[in-house]
């Protein structure tokens, strides 16, 4: 599987190669076998959930980030029973569209939502979410893109006229499988959509009354409530397996916003030796061990700008499976270089997990740059 | 602070004084006084208030979310504002016309309802309104009554419209400001400006005051903006030593938490004069939540017009914090004002974080008069780059180097004009690039050279295995 893989994404000269790595990018190869996605097979292994599929290269389960883009570069998608870490960009513009993407994609298959916050309500956080395009539209919407794109680079490129093929990580949505859908940023999800969903909800000022007087102690106060709250909820509707489910299994995705910023109550972003220096390295190992006992899925978005001890991002780093960095242009010295003049900033894969692997699964593009179109978030390989 | 340097003489009305009044005004005599305001020396600056309408004004409720504006010509409404006569020391008793002031496309129109001493009025409403251009002035009747038309000069307009859009701009977002100052520049005079302005719009304004006294503090504003003034005062003792019971039971974090539950409906403005001190005093996580709570309050109140914002300012000395609580603050403020300033002038570099959008930031020269009244300046008068940019010029990779990238024209025509090795028509490569619907197979096309020796036979026939 693994020379599959690299045979697939090496080759790009002849034409039959190129023709079908246009249609699937990741690889040529379709790996024949039961569908797993939506339908109810007989095979034992998998576990038929809707909106997950097996990864072709370890057999995990997968779910999607909302953005196919972002799921190609991931090797597929999330592994479910992981955490996503997203290193938020310093004016926090771009990095609550990953998290808005992710609950979306929640919402349109079908799975439980948790999302706690300590800034906004999460009522209000879903409210904001992304509508999703149908196939039909999304097709056009797509086509328009890549259009627009293919005509700039038929001017572009007279000698290397070949790379125009190259594939620019906008993979059309390939309509026979559910997985991966795409949305609209500049509408709102529908309120059907939301209210037929179910959803839990976390705000901090809610949950915790300032006026106590509380001790010190090892773990931050608001992550010990947030870690009781995911842990009721993942015994109550099943998703570790504890109560024999008579529906069908079901995936959790837990979101949890500006993790470590002052508002949860952890001071690692003020100054460098502070008491609670391990709080929130504590509550990253806990919540991977809840995780990785149940099927749920996380994606946590933390300030790592404003963290003053570099020691502590590399621990958080560390005890993160999947980490992806988001860094934009805006006030900085590269908004004015004309390398990077059509996006709006970088986003750096920094780590991939080894689930039941001994390699890692990184692509093998490391310049990959965004860019927030008035409808759609795009990743592509800046052409430096 | 530096004193703002007096502005020139008032023009003379073009139009002569209308017929048939006569000015009994004396020649020395200054202009109008403002309603409550202290006493200026200069007919100019009178002028002005009266003209930026910060005499006490009461807006007739048309303006949406435009208060207390100045009868700038590009807004509509009515204002009723009130002018004292009297100046100085040779004050004659006060006595306050009541006028009504309406701005349409264009003029102002000045009416005095009710019998007055006109022609006294006359004089010294003229002078009031010396900045505009008197252009209509009919003959005054004997009572009732009348009306002026004015335009406003162009750069009275421009002027005040700039010094508008500065303090209300600041305000127009809601949630935290953030008034960053240092030693040399600092930010007081602003937050003050900024407080007067709010306590004109008719906002409540709290003020929970850590480093100066309370008479500090309040001096320079006149007494109606005093009166709308709440000041909590944790400068006199704050620990509660005295225990008279006149300070606030539990420190200043009892104080902000009131402000939080506070239950009075509409538009609020709370200064902190300063977060450093309130840093230095609380705990960072405890003080960012309850900002936090304070400046989103009226989020969890349901529906929230924009009139109903809540505005905290909070002043923080940079010199005093690392950059991580510099960092934090910045991150939760919505509009960040940075102050510097070279040769003399200050300038407020404005970072505007409005909510999902790109931020925005600008830069203003400025002056606060003793009034706390703000003054835009067009910037220092030399200029020798004040401050370095932040952001560096475009870089072009093609400097610098060691060998040529640049083409000249021939080059160019040359270079497109050359014939590629490959011969490739351009259907083929049409053919190629769009990736057809029906081929799944591919094709190898061949275009023999003219080197090309294709010889049908196969060259191994003369072997003899």
């Amino acid at each position: 599987m693994a020379a599959a893989a690299t045979c697939g994404t090496g080759t790009r000269s002849t034409g039959s190669m190129v023709v079908s790595a246009s249609r699937n990018s990741v690889t040529s190869f379709q790996r024949r076998g039961p569908r797993a996605s939506g339908t109810d097979s007989g095979c034992s292994r998998l576990v038929s959930i809707a909106g997950t599929r097996p990864s072709v290269r370890n057999g995990q389960l997968l779910v999607s980030t909302g953005l196919p883009a972002l799921d190609q570069l991931l090797g597929g998608g999330l592994a479910v029973g992981t955490v996503l870490l997203i290193e938020e960009d310093k004016y926090n513009i771009y990095s609550p569209l990953l998290f808005k993407y992710f609950l979306a994609e929640g919402i349109v298959t079908g799975h439980t939502l948790l999302v706690a916050s300590a800034k906004e309500d999460p009522a209000d956080i879903l409210q904001e979410l992304p509508a999703p395009l149908l196939d039909d539209n999304c097709k056009k919407e797509c086509d328009e893109d890549i259009y627009n794109h293919k005509t700039e680079s038929n001017i572009k490129m007279k000698i290397a006229w070949r790379y125009q093929l190259l594939p620019k990580m906008e993979a059309r949505p390939v309509s026979s499988s559910r997985f991966g859908h795409y949305y609209d940023v500049s509408k709102r999800i529908p309120q059907e959509l939301i209210e037929a969903s179910k959803w839990h909800g976390f705000f901090l000022p809610e949950k915790i009354s300032s006026t106590l007087n509380l001790e010190p102690c090892s773990l931050n106060h608001s992550y010990i409530k947030l870690l009781q709250f995911i842990q009721n909820i993942i015994y109550e509707e099943g998703f570790d397996g504890s109560n024999p489910q008579k529906k069908q299994k079901n995936i959790l995705r837990i979101g949890i916003q500006n993790l470590g910023s002052p508002l949860w109550g952890d001071d690692i972003c003020w100054t460098e030796n502070c008491d609670s220096n391990h709080s929130l390295t504590k509550f990253l190992y806990m919540l991977r061990g809840l995780l990785r006992s149940s099927l749920s899925a996380c994606i946590i978005t933390v300030p790592t700008h404003l963290i003053q001890n570099k020691a502590i991002i590399a621990r958080v780093t560390n005890l993160s499976d999947t980490v992806v960095g988001l860094e934009s242009f805006i006030g900085s010295e590269k908004e004015t270089n004309p390398f990077y003049k059509d996006y709006h900033g970088l986003i750096h894969i920094r780590q991939i997990p080894q689930l039941n692997n001994l390699i890692y699964d990184v692509s093998d593009v490391k310049d990959l740059a965004f860019k927030l179109k008035r409808k759609l978030f795009t990743i592509e390989i800046s052409r430096t | 602070m530096t004193p703002a340097p007096p502005a020139p003489g008032p023009p003379r009305p073009s139009s002569a004084s209308p017929p048939g009044a006569a000015p009994r005004h004396r020649e020395g005599e200054q202009g109008p006084r403002v309603a409550g305001e202290a006493a200026e020396r200069g007919t100019e600056r009178a002028a002005q208030k009266a003209t930026h309408d910060e005499g006490k004004a009461q807006r007739n409720g048309e303006l949406g979310d435009r208060r207390g504006q100045p009868a700038g010509a590009h807004m509509g409404g009515e204002w009723h504002g009130r002018i004292r006569g009297g100046c100085g020391p040779r004050q004659r008793g006060a006595s306050s016309l009541h006028l009504c002031i309406r701005a349409q496309e264009g003029s102002i129109r000045v009416s005095l309802p009710g019998i007055v001493n006109l022609s006294t009025t006359h004089a010294r409403l003229r002078q009031v309104l010396v900045v505009g251009e008197i252009v209509d002035a009919p003959p005054l009747p004997c009572g009732g009554a009348w009306q002026w038309v004015v335009t406003p000069s162009e750069g009275v307009r421009r002027g005040t419209r700039r010094i508008l859009e500065m303090l209300e701009s600041l305000l127009a977002i809601g949630g935290l400001v953030l008034l960053r100052d240092s030693v040399e520049w600092e930010g007081r005079s602003l937050l003050k400006a900024l407080i007067k302005k709010s306590a004109l719009c008719g906002e409540q304004v709290h003020i929970l005051g850590c480093e100066v006294s309370e008479e500090e503090f309040r001096e320079g504003f006149d007494s109606n903006i005093n009166s709308r003034l709440v000041y909590h005062d944790l400068f006199r003792d704050p620990l509660n030593w005295s225990e008279t019971g006149e300070t606030l039971p539990g420190g200043p974090l009892e104080a902000l938490r009131a402000l939080c539950r506070r239950t009075h409906p509409g538009p609020v403005t709370i200064a902190l004069d300063s977060l450093s001190w309130l840093l230095l005093h609380l705990p960072c996580t405890t003080l960012c939540q309850t900002l936090h709570t304070l400046s989103h309050q009226d989020s969890c109140r349901g529906d929230s017009s924009p009139g109903e914002q809540v505005h905290v300012l909070g002043l923080l000395h940079e010199e005093l914090h690392g950059p991580g609580p510099l960092g934090v603050l910045s991150s939760l403020a919505q509009t960040e004002v940075t102050l510097s300033g070279a040769l003399g002038q200050a300038s407020a570099h404005i970072l505007y974080r409005r909510p999902q959008q790109r931020p925005t930031h600008q830069t203003q020269w400025f002056s606060i008069l003793p009034d706390f009244s703000l003054e835009l300046q067009g910037g220092p008068p030399l200029e020798p780059q004040p401050y370095p940019d932040p952001r560096v010029p475009s870089m072009d990779p093609t400097t610098h180097l060691t060998f040529n990238l640049r083409l000249s024209k021939k080059e160019r025509e040359a270079k497109d004009s050359l014939t590629l090795p490959f011969q490739f028509s351009s259907e083929k490569q049409q053919a190629l690039l769009c990736p057809g619907l029906g081929q799944a197979t591919s094709h190898i096309f061949y275009e023999p050279d003219a080197y090309d020796d294709l010889d049908q036979e196969d060259p191994d026939d003369d072997l003899d295995v």
